[in-house]
């Protein structure tokens, strides 16, 4: 090993109290562009999941659940929720000018006894006309599923026996849709005939879910896919004109409207991150030129002894990246350890899809960031080497830096 | 032959910190959901409450060892941590399992939290373990 590096890092364990303070700032400089980077980039990836999810350019709910909020509390949040319209809107939708597809979808809460201890969102879809959930269970499952069968969001573990009984309707999880970090990641998919005789055995019951509207007649949101050539906001409009009760809503000014919450939580992580940096590199700069001058006998002794500057400078540096190396990997270890356990806590608390960006990047992001918060503090300490091998030997012993 | 090292070291104070804040936390921000209506408790309860032993037990080691001198012992205790925190690990949701929606408080709280803190608590208890081994090889040549 170097000269150089053994005494460097003999300095280290000499001045532990010393090394442990810079390995604290190298740390938090690395963990603060890692874990922010991390953060918008998952921000970015669950904002591209929601909007893939929702799979259609309009989507028409009842005007109530748009009031209210239920239906972005189901797609975002994953509070089970349910709504009804009558059936009759989506024929009347199918004939409008400018739809191309139209096809319906039934939500429904399950009873806590259905399978998971709590409240479960179960979707139904029409396998003949769906556009939107379709892709998505071919793409897992390979096939189309059959009645009575059903698809778990990947927030549900499928029991040993794959069996889930709702509202005394038995089925059969067949597969488990992939993360999307929203709100569906926990909801159950099953065809229209599925769904619909859960809704019969929920009324006979007595669950009172669908007031004035009849259960074989209810839909509770019907997903249109708009003609080429015709723009999806006017048809939206035109359907918000035509008929009352129902709200016609383009899947853009949803994806839009989170867009801009998710700009504000960007900026605020970017503004922190520059915060962090701009604070840690005045105290490296105001630490290094400290340690460089409580350290002028022992550099000027050296220097008396044989040491050449290089060799000086060398031994700064050497250290430096030790504990800037050091400092960043375990700073890194920490916030990925942190981000990666509680991204769920993270997207509940920010009510925002998010959904963790895939390994690969992780690990690129991981080493990106080591790197460039050691070239920052090499910088730094660059500025007090070069004050100490500026200076002759002599006058530094007799009058200080 | 036994050998006294210095008390209080930083590697001690980590332990005792860490083991202290995983027992407290535990013990409220990641407990996992309370009793259902009619009284009974998830299936995740059982979990939390063979982590939450085993929290206590490391906390008791870790205070023992704090105030010990002796370094063989406090080797035995810092293996006694590790293994403890491996053991943790494991509990929610492979040994004992958990809810069967992972958006769940047992999942997203109760779970990650033990995980977080008993991987740090391992790595601090390894620390420990390797430079008192060393310490102990290097006073012995």
């Amino acid at each position: 090993m170097r000269f150089e590096i053994k005494l460097a890092i003999k300095n280290i364990k000499g001045h532990w109290g010393r090394s442990a303070a810079l390995f604290a700032l190298a740390a938090l400089l690395a963990c603060s562009i890692f874990g922010g980077s991390i953060i918008i980039r998952s921000l970015q990836n669950g904002l591209r999941s929601y909007e893939k999810r929702l799979g259609a350019d309009i989507i028409v709910i009842p005007e109530e659940a748009a009031g209210e909020g239920t239906f972005e509390s189901i797609l975002l949040q994953g509070i089970p929720g349910y709504f009804y319209m009558d059936m009759d809107v989506l024929e009347a939708i199918r004939g409008l000018e400018g739809v191309k597809a139209a096809s319906p979808q039934f939500y429904l809460a399950s009873a806590s006894s259905g399978c998971c201890d709590t409240l479960v969102q179960i979707i139904g879809f029409d396998p003949d006309s769906d556009f939107s959930v379709k892709p998505w269970i071919l793409e897992n499952y390979g096939k189309m599923i059959n009645d009575g069968d059903v698809i778990v969001g990947s927030d549900i573990r499928i029991p040993e026996n794959k069996s889930f009984r709702f509202y005394n309707v038995e089925c059969r999880a067949v597969a488990k849709l992939g993360k999307t970090g929203t709100g569906l990641d926990s909801a159950i998919y099953a065809d229209m005939n599925t769904i619909q005789r859960m809704m019969e055995s929920a009324d006979k019951i007595g669950f009172d879910y669908f007031e004035s509207v009849e259960p074989e007649n209810a839909v509770s949101s019907v997903l249109i896919d708009v003609t080429d050539g015709y723009e999806v906001r006017d048809v939206a409009r035109k359907i918000n004109l035509e008929f009352e009760g129902v709200r016609a809503i383009s899947s853009k000014d949803m994806v839009s409207g989170i867009s801009e919450g998710l700009s504000g939580v960007s900026k605020v992580v970017g503004g922190l991150i520059v915060f962090i940096w701009g604070l840690s590199i005045a105290v490296l700069i105001v630490s290094f030129n400290m340690i460089v001058n409580e350290r002028v006998g022992e550099l000027a002794l050296l220097r008396i002894i044989g040491g050449t500057k290089k060799m000086l400078a060398g031994v700064l540096l050497w250290e430096t990246i030790i504990i800037s190396v050091g400092g960043g990997l375990l700073g890194n270890a920490l916030a990925s350890l942190v981000i990666i356990s509680f991204s769920d806590i993270l997207r509940d608390a920010l009510k925002v899809p998010l959904l963790l960006t895939n390994g690969w990047i992780i690990g690129i992001v991981f080493l990106f960031s080591v790197l460039v918060s050691t070239i920052v503090c090499v910088l730094t300490s660059v500025i007090a080497a070069n004050r100490i091998t500026s200076k002759d030997t002599a006058l530094i012993l007799r009058e200080g830096l | 032959m036994s050998t006294k090292t210095k008390r209080f070291g930083i590697t001690d104070t980590i332990l005792l910190v860490l083991s202290a804040s995983y027992y407290l936390l535990l013990l409220t921000v990641f407990k996992p959901c309370g009793p259902k209506e009619d009284g009974s408790f998830m299936v995740c309860q059982w979990s939390w409450r063979a982590v939450l032993v085993l929290a206590a037990l490391t906390l008791i080691l870790s205070i023992v060892r704090f105030v010990i001198a002796e370094n063989n012992i406090r080797l035995g205790l810092s293996i006694a941590i590790l293994s403890q925190s491996v053991a943790a690990i494991f509990i929610p949701g492979t040994i004992i399992p958990l809810c069967m929606m992972e958006s769940m408080r047992c999942h997203e709280y109760t779970k990650q939290g033990n995980f977080v803190l008993a991987i740090l608590i391992a790595a601090a208890a390894v620390v420990d373990i390797v430079l008192k081994v060393k310490a102990k090889y290097s006073k012995k040549k």
